[in-house]
């Protein structure tokens, strides 16, 4: 079906009708901010000077209210829905790439509540999440999901698509804060998960739209934990003889205790840090770790992380490195000092159990290392669990092609390198970056037959397949 | 109607340098901005072209015309065009300067003119200004930051036969004299009152146009970009000029048209340091009185008592360049020629030290030029032939080259030295012109290798040293004064003196006068300097600072903020833009430094650092830092220094870059 | 067109997740446009030939009040203002500036303020400071203006204000970008600041402040006197004894810091001096200091009043969480745009006028 003459300005003044004429948008200058997100696919496009996804119309929704009629309408034209809240996605999850409407988010950022005895707080899922950090600091709170995209991203894109933060390791991810969600259904449907996420009524509804990533509604409100800030944080470093060992060591304290930080960095990265440390190349792993709470607690935590390290054959670096990269951590996001185009580069974050995580690792780096020219592999395990860790590795190529086409070939070849080399030795596709576009086809390769599952709930939810195409393999 | 041509380049914008991970300077991360100084050559000629009657101080606003003066003799109009060489990228450059007020721009770009030095480079500007003109009135900055040679407004006036007026602080269009009378009896629409910036003061010229002026830095701030003048410089192109288009064969241009080449380039360390931090005023004051008593291991005592440092050389040996393709020719040496005749050139002074170096060098006296008063002293320095004046050189520096020129190729000196003062830096390319020399410009190392001067000078704020060798059959070369100590030894054999006639006729530069400036040492040669940042916060705090480094036998220096908060005058402010200075003691107060600071006084033998912020980047650079209020710091070390010896001046001390 | 160095402040905020969280302007439209991002994108995007400076990317450089949250925080030192700026004049040279600008800058040819209507005039002899009151205040907070004035009467300050007070080139630079029209404003004000002769010049709006302090030197303009704003100079005058602090009134209340004077002149301690000598008990809103969320500008209030009206009342948000009722400020461009928001049962106080 295709709409004629006049029509995209009939489905514009529906769109009008329901959210006011000046939060609806068919300017060029409008739509084109929406055409570049983090996905390094979409900023060599936008560099090499190739026009990007563009929707057809922007749309912003001021309450959920607003956003059921919005999908109503769409649902009824058939036309795509791509949510959007600030865009910081490195996987290509909020481009437009089926033209359609871009439902940027953002006016929805009211606080709703904070409430002291529940340690619980409520936004609208359009606040960036800095901003509803800032409110719970207000009151001496934390949400503890201090993630990189943290000024950017926003609550609903959190948890779109299953976000972690740097302190996860000690108080979750995303997913283990989020108490309670209201979203939109494709048909304009407002359901409520339960008031809290423990239960036993049935499967979790939080955990099936979270990591949904736009495809089975829109999340338009969600209630987070809120913890007390930490009576003092304390920060040492370690230099292992090789990554075995600080894997090993790493399993141990995750038994003892749960530091809020631990990174363990492989050998390629270890050699760069050290130098600047000591002024001298020495090999190894290096690990660098923060212990926070109580501080009584904190020391005894301190003393057998201490021990534990010492057994694994480890040398105390001290507490310097932890305090200058903590005071430091936002400045490496800065241009200039983060990795940016001219340059190829990818995180291809994985996660598995300790008996399989290092063969994965050097599964991995051999993946890349050996097969492509001119790439290298660095990579740190930084969140830690219980039964194992997962590794932020990075491969990084100075020279890509300048041809926009062959470098998206050679981009997706590496990836699928890398990823492949994972989940062929027990990995996840991917830990806590989500799937977006970039790693859409190789869903039904991670979950073989299970995949039916979400199949399921995508054609029962979205009968019309209106809901953010061609992403999640969905 | 006046036409006008000014000439600019496209050098790395000095403030945005930045360090590499080794603290030295990356020359290539800093995006291109047009050259300060020609940002104000350019200023200049679009107020003489507009006709303005005066030219406000520095740093004051303008006042507003005088009413009923008849200005028609004086206010002629006239047209800008501005002039660049470079990649054809810079076109967009251009066009901005058109969206400033220029009226035409061109832009020579051809892949054959790369590589020139300061000749070929000369010459290419010549032969656009032959091409475009006849102009009246060639302006350029006075040095760029990063060649800093200064050479070639000189160059380019020689080869258009015109005059030129180096370091000009102002420039004005002359009031009609009465016609036909006095000196200069050109039109009175050509006539220029500049005053010109000398090392300890101001000299006020009036000069006859056609003529080349190189403009200092700060003067005149480059107008912003008007609306109306961008709107017309949207459709106007600039016009792109080729080596071949304008007549210049492959022989004169680029690397082949080079008498001198870049033989080594060498990073110097910037100079990551580390030292003590101290908070309190009192000991850091003791301790700073400590370090000016005691001598570092290894330095001989000087004289006075004072403390005696080695200049910092922390210098990292640059990669070899690969072979040129084009044989770098050396011409064949005549006969029985392997100790070239060698000349020292001092008519405004002398510089016994350069001279002594000279003869030992050579292997024998030299010949030297110098007024007759210096003689004596100059017999006791080692020359052999000396050529005395009996005054001063004539005021038109063309006119004087032009003689001077004649007398060199009449005594047939192979070699021509010269100390790098302001007026000998105008004086020595227009010579070099004449004698199709090669010419360096501000050495601070000379050797002689078979026959060829190997000269060594720092270039882009002394963050990197250039080995210079030169293919011409004469070799010219100005050297940073107080690079070479004059030591008093054996009495040499008596010298031959000759006086010489300097040529008459007033020339079309003509001397009104000059005025010293009111501070004592000119900043460049000073072995303690006291700088001060925005930290100092006001112009009383500068004048304390300007009494600490008194009382140190120093001088006292501000970075460049400092000199755009009005605080401290711009012949003050070190630093790219400014003046790269080499002292034994450098002391920064209030200064955070920013890297195109730091390139500037990196050379330094000991720096301290005072900040009240502990994580100025200053620190990174400095032997010893205080942290905290500089005036606490100053009360104390001065309260200090009441106890101690005042240090007898600031002796000049071998300086040298040899390595 | 764009010179390249702002082109390259744009190429390295285009791909910038960083500073998206502050921009007060993109808090209440929602608006993805709104982020200093998005306008660094566009202007990349126009310079690779993908997209046109069209009126709607013209009018997204307008949606900004130029407050410099966006700069203070980033951690590498680029600055999206420079590009924001740059791209106005870029507007206007092509003539896609929108209509309500245009307008502003033609009332500014033929009158020397986008007000129009002759300035009122608060000229008095004096021969111990200057003051100069600027256009925002003079036509649209004439109160803080008077205020002022009473309180160094109070003080014993022998104050000037000039007959014919010049634009300051404020007001236009932030509607068309630094451009040598500005210049020419700038020296008509320094001269006429010269020719007072005074040692000191009492600036009462911050932004004519910081353009004077911080660019007129570089432009050839320079003062030669002492250039300190208001309220630096009635903390001095309350550090000097001149001025007697009023004793405690038991009420909590906010200080209000104002753009430039947080952010670009880096004064923060004489505002809250003042508000203590006025007698109020201070607490502070989360984000104060160089942190300060904009309230808007005299100048936005002009062309695009709605958008200015509710990121005022967004700043009285901020203020209601504190529990405080009562937001003190000394700037009139704050005062004027706070104005326009008060909620019931707060109260918008004049520093000046209080410590009178």
């Amino acid at each position: 079906m295709q709409m004629k003459s006049f029509m995209p300005d009939m489905v514009r003044f529906e769109l009008e009708d329901i959210v006011g004429r000046e939060n609806v948008s068919t300017a060029a200058a409008e739509r084109k901010t929406y055409s570049v997100d983090y996905f390094w696919l979409s900023r060599m496009w936008q560099d090499r000077g190739a026009e990007g996804p563009l929707p057809d119309i922007v749309v912003r929704p001021g309450s959920t209210e607003e956003v059921s009629r919005v999908l109503k309408v769409a649902n009824y034209y058939k036309i795509p829905v791509h949510t959007w809240g600030g865009g910081s996605g490195s996987q290509g999850g909020a481009l437009p790439m089926a033209g359609g409407i871009l439902l940027d988010m953002k006016r929805m950022n009211r606080l709703i509540a904070l409430d002291e005895n529940a340690h619980s707080i409520t936004a609208e899922a359009g606040m960036i999440f800095q901003q509803l950090e800032w409110y719970a600091n207000e009151r001496g709170y934390s949400c503890m999901h201090i993630p990189s995209c943290l000024t950017c991203g926003t609550i609903g894109g959190a948890l779109g698509h299953r976000g972690i933060g740097i302190f996860s390791t000690k108080y979750g991810k995303i997913d283990d804060q989020c108490m309670s969600m209201e979203v939109v259904l494709p048909n304009g449907d407002v359901i409520n998960t339960l008031p809290v996420p423990k239960h036993a009524a049935g499967p979790d509804l939080n955990q099936i739209f979270i990591g949904s990533e736009g495809t089975l509604g829109v999340i338009t409100r969600a209630t987070f934990r809120l913890f007390e800030q930490p009576e003092c944080r304390k920060h040492r470093a370690f230099l292992f003889p090789s990554m075995a060992e600080g894997l090993a060591a790493g399993r141990d304290i995750m038994q003892k205790c749960q530091p809020s930080i631990m990174r363990l960095f492989d050998e390629a990265e270890t050699v760069s840090i050290i130098k600047k440390i000591i002024g001298v190349e020495e090999k190894g792993a290096f690990m660098n770790l923060s212990l926070e709470g109580i501080e009584r607690i904190v020391d005894i935590e301190m003393e057998m992380v201490l021990e534990i390290c010492q057994r694994h054959g480890a040398r105390d670096m001290g507490a310097d490195y932890g305090e200058k990269w903590f005071q430091n951590r936002i400045t490496f996001f800065y241009p200039d000092h983060i990795m940016d185009i001219p340059q190829m580069f990818g995180t291809m974050d994985t996660v598995a159990d300790f008996s399989r995580i290092e063969e994965i690792y050097w599964a991995m780096k051999n993946a890349i290392e050996s097969n492509f020219e001119g790439v290298r592999f660095i990579a740190h395990c930084s969140h830690w669990y219980g039964w194992g860790t997962m590794i932020y590795d990075r491969f990084i190529m100075d020279d890509p092609p300048e041809d926009k086409e062959e470098a998206l070939r050679l981009h997706n070849r590496i990836w699928n390198a890398g990823v492949r080399a994972a989940m062929a030795h027990g990995g996840v596709i991917n830990d806590h970056h989500g799937i977006g576009l970039k790693l859409s086809r190789l869903m039904k390769e991670q979950y073989g037959p299970a995949f039916q599952v979400m199949e399921g709930l995508k054609k029962s939810l979205d009968p019309n397949g209106i809901m953010n195409p061609y992403k999640l393999g969905l | 109607m006046l036409r006008l041509l000014v000439c600019l380049k496209a050098v790395p914008a000095a403030g945005e340098v930045r360090v590499d991970d080794e603290y030295r300077l990356e020359r290539g991360s800093a995006p291109l901005r047009w050259n300060l100084a020609d940002e104000s050559a350019l200023e200049a000629a679009l107020r003489l072209a507009e006709g303005c009657p005066k030219t406000p101080a520095p740093g004051r606003a303008e006042e507003p015309a005088e009413k009923g003066r008849d200005t028609a003799e004086i206010r002629p109009a006239g047209e800008v065009t501005v002039l660049s060489m470079g990649p054809a990228k810079l076109q967009e450059a251009l066009q901005e300067l058109l969206g400033r007020g220029a009226h035409h721009a061109a832009l020579l770009t051809d892949p054959a003119l790369a590589g020139a030095d300061t000749c070929a480079t000369a010459r290419a500007l010549a032969a656009a200004a032959r091409a475009m003109g006849p102009f009246d009135l060639i302006l350029c900055g006075r040095r760029a930051v990063d060649g800093e040679t200064g050479q070639v407004p000189g160059e380019l006036a020689a080869a258009l036969g015109l005059p030129c007026v180096t370091e000009a602080e102002t420039l004005d269009w002359a009031p009609p004299g009465p016609k036909g009378e006095g000196p200069l009896r050109g039109p009175a629409t050509q006539r220029l009152c500049i005053t010109r910036r000398l090392e300890a003061g101001s000299e006020r010229l009036l000069a006859e146009g056609p003529l080349v002026a190189s403009v200092c830095e700060y003067v005149y701030p480059l107008r912003l970009p008007g609306i109306a003048a961008m709107r017309r410089a949207r459709n106007h192109p600039v016009r792109l000029l080729t080596a071949a288009g304008l007549g210049l064969s492959p022989g004169e241009c680029g690397l082949a048209g080079s008498p001198t080449r870049v033989a080594r380039l060498h990073t110097r360390f910037a100079g990551r340091r580390t030292g003590p931090r101290e908070t309190d005023p009192q000991r850091a004051a003791a301790a700073l009185c400590a370090l000016l008593r005691e001598p570092p291991r290894g330095a001989a005592p000087g004289p006075g008592g004072g403390f005696e440092l080695r200049p910092f050389t922390g210098l990292v040996p640059g990669p070899v360049p690969p072979p040129d393709a084009r044989a770098f020719e050396e011409p064949g040496l005549p006969p029985g020629a392997s100790r070239p005749g060698l000349l020292v050139l001092c008519p405004f002074g002398l510089e016994p030290g350069l001279v002594q170096k000279a003869c030992a060098m050579a292997g024998r006296p030299v010949r030297l030029l110098c007024p007759q008063a210096d003689a004596a002293q100059a017999a006791q320095a080692g020359a052999g032939v000396i050529h005395t004046l009996a005054g001063p050189p004539p005021a038109d520096e063309s006119l004087f080259a032009g003689w001077l020129a004649g007398r060199i190729q009449s005594w047939g000196s192979e070699i021509v030295l010269a100390p790098a003062e302001v007026k000998m830096r105008g004086v020595m390319p227009q010579i070099a012109w004449r004698l199709g020399a090669g010419l360096t410009a501000d050495c601070t190392a000379l050797a002689l290798e078979a026959g060829r001067l190997v000269q060594t000078r720092p270039a882009f704020g002394n963050s990197l040293l250039a080995v210079i060798r030169c293919q011409s059959r004469v070799q010219m070369a100005t050297v940073r004064p107080g690079t070479f100590r004059f030591e008093p030894g054996a009495a040499p054999a008596a010298a031959r003196l000759v006086p010489e006639t300097l040529p008459s006729g007033p020339g079309r530069v003509l001397s009104l006068g000059f005025e010293p400036y009111a501070q004592g040492l000119p900043l460049a040669g000073a072995q303690v300097v006291l700088a001060g940042g925005l930290g100092i916060g006001s112009r009383a705090g500068f004048e304390k600072l300007g009494r600490l480094a008194a009382r140190l036998g120093g001088v006292a220096a501000a970075s460049r903020a400092a000199v755009d908060a009005g605080l401290a005058p711009y012949r003050c402010q070190v630093g790219m833009t400014g003046v790269t200075v080499c002292p034994r003691l450098y002391v920064a107060m209030g200064i955070s430094g920013a890297v195109q600071h730091l390139a500037g006084m990196s050379g330094a033998g000991v720096v301290v650092a005072a900040n009240i912020d502990p994580k100025a980047p200053i620190f990174d650079y400095a032997d010893y830092g205080f942290v905290g209020d500089w005036q606490q710091l100053a009360d104390a070390w001065l309260q200090q220094l009441k106890t101690q010896p005042a240090p007898a001046g600031n002796p000049k001390e071998e300086n040298t870059d040899e390595f | 067109m764009m010179t390249q160095n702002a082109l390259r402040h744009a190429d390295k905020c285009r791909f910038c997740w960083m500073c998206r969280h502050l921009c007060p302007v993109q808090l209440v439209t929602g608006k993805e446009l709104n982020t200093p991002r998005a306008k660094g994108l566009l202007l990349s995007m126009n310079a690779r030939g993908t997209a046109e400076f069209d009126p709607d990317m013209a009018a997204a450089m307008y949606e900004c009040l130029l407050c410099d949250a966006c700069t203070n925080d980033c951690a590498t030192g680029y600055q999206p203002p420079l590009f924001i700026r740059e791209a106005r004049t870029e507007a206007v040279v092509n003539g896609a500036a929108p209509e309500t600008v245009m307008k502003l800058i033609g009332s500014i040819e033929a009158t020397g303020s986008i007000y129009g209507a002759p300035k009122p005039s608060f000229a008095q002899e004096g021969s111990e400071v200057l003051v100069y009151i600027g256009e925002a205040a003079a036509c649209r907070a004439p109160a803080m203006a008077r205020s002022l004035l009473a309180l160094l009467a109070k003080a014993g300050v022998s104050a000037r204000v000039l007959e014919d007070e010049p634009a300051s080139g404020a007001m236009l630079a932030d509607l068309e970008g630094y451009t040598e029209d500005v210049r020419r404003q700038a020296a008509a004000c320094a001269g006429a600041l010269n020719a007072a002769g005074l040692p000191t010049v009492v600036v009462l709006d911050s932004y004519d402040a910081e353009i004077i302090k911080q660019h007129y030197a570089e432009w050839g303009c320079g003062i030669g006197a002492e250039v300190v704003t208001a309220t630096a100079f009635a903390a001095r005058l309350l550090a000097d004894g001149r001025l007697p602090a009023k004793p405690a009134n038991g009420i909590k209340a906010a200080c209000h810091d104002d753009d430039r004077l947080a952010r670009s002149l880096y004064e923060l301690e004489p505002v809250r001096a003042l508000a203590k000598a006025a007698g109020y008990e201070l607490c502070e809103m989360f984000n104060h200091g160089r942190l300060a969320k904009s309230c808007g500008t005299a100048l936005a209030l002009e062309y695009m009043p709605d958008i200015t009206a509710r990121v005022a009342a967004a700043r009285w948000d901020d203020l209601a969480r504190t529990g405080a009722k009562v937001l003190l400020t000394a700037s009139p461009q704050a005062y004027l745009c706070l104005g326009q928001a008060v909620p019931e049962g707060c109260e918008l106080v004049d520093l000046f006028e209080a410590l009178l």
